[in-house]
């Protein structure tokens, strides 16, 4: 097992005969988290596979725009990020909707095999799922990431007091879902 | 009861979403398949250029180049100046109406400047 030193893989990036060789382990470092963070936007499993390996394509393919003036991982989770946001975007369009309502989540997760949860738990994803996507991102970030405001201010590109809004407005909103459901 | 304790309360604390078995262990190899060719580096940037070291004489020979282009500039500099004659017409005089936009870039050119020589020229420098 390779130990990772983010200094090196940098370097090794820009070296045409070692960048495949680096690449694979940033994939390898970085798969999990990139994966998790994608998921919880996108819900079910086959989207997320799909939206994880446009990501790593994107960074591939543009490998010679990595500066090294941010880290590795605010590269990549922006990337991520951005490849989410198109992804939902076309999906909203393919289903011709203004808004991805409650009944489509449900049926999202009602045909995923890979989702396993609850009702109760069922009626979070459907309370989150019904946030604006930014919103939901900072949430999904702060609240099960637990990430902090400066490091998310790096990926999302948005100042921290805007976050912070951010992320008290959705949990308003989800709260405000569950008193009237209860 | 905070807004977060509400939700804290819908939470049963662990991840509802499961993945294939065995899907994070085969995604590298699956994902590098598939991964495009990227430009191969120039053969300027892979292989440095070759340095070709000069022998004494060769270098001899390449100072005493230079000092001959640099006599025959002088000498024939001083000749000019020794027999300024208006018959004369190796050197152009220009006058303001022969300068215009259309032909400026062939007399430069004629002149063989430089660009930096162009730009002192133009500058208040000069």
């Amino acid at each position: 097992m390779n130990i990772w030193n983010e200094k090196d893989i940098v370097e090794s990036l820009r070296d045409p005969l070692r960048q495949r060789a680096a690449f694979t382990q940033l994939v390898d470092h970085y798969k999990e988290p990139l994966y998790w963070q994608i998921r919880r936007m996108v819900l079910a499993h086959d989207d997320a596979d799909d939206v994880l390996q446009n990501t790593f394509i994107k960074a591939w393919t543009g490998l010679d725009g990595f500066r090294g003036d941010a880290q590795l991982s605010t590269w990549l989770f922006r990337i991520a990020y951005n490849e989410t946001l198109n992804f939902l975007q076309r999906r909203r369009q393919a289903l011709s909707l203004d808004d991805e309502g409650v009944a489509s989540v449900a049926a999202t997760l009602q045909g995923d095999p890979y989702f396993d949860g609850d009702e109760t738990e069922r009626q979070l994803q459907e309370a989150i799922a019904l946030l604006p996507d930014r919103q939901r991102q900072v949430f999904n970030m702060k609240y099960f990431d637990e990430m902090k405001y400066d490091d998310m201010s790096r990926i999302l590109g948005t100042s921290v007091g805007a976050l912070k809004a951010s992320y008290h407005h959705a949990v308003k909103k989800i709260s405000d879902f569950f008193a009237s459901h209860d | 009861m905070t807004e977060e304790t509400i939700i804290r309360a819908h939470d049963s604390g662990r991840r509802p979403f499961t993945t294939p078995e065995g899907y994070f262990e085969g995604f590298t190899e699956r994902l590098m398949q598939k991964l495009p060719p990227r430009a191969e580096a120039s053969p300027a940037s892979a292989a440095p250029a070759a340095h070709i070291a000069l022998t004494p004489a060769r270098r001899l020979m390449r100072y005493a180049a230079a000092i001959a282009v640099a006599a025959a500039c002088v000498g024939g500099g001083a000749l000019l100046l020794r027999n300024p004659s208006p018959a004369d017409t190796s050197v152009a005089v220009l006058s303001d109406e022969m300068v215009t936009d259309e032909n400026i870039d062939e007399m430069l050119d004629y002149e063989m400047l430089s660009n930096n020589q162009i730009a002192y020229y133009l500058t208040e420098a000069y």
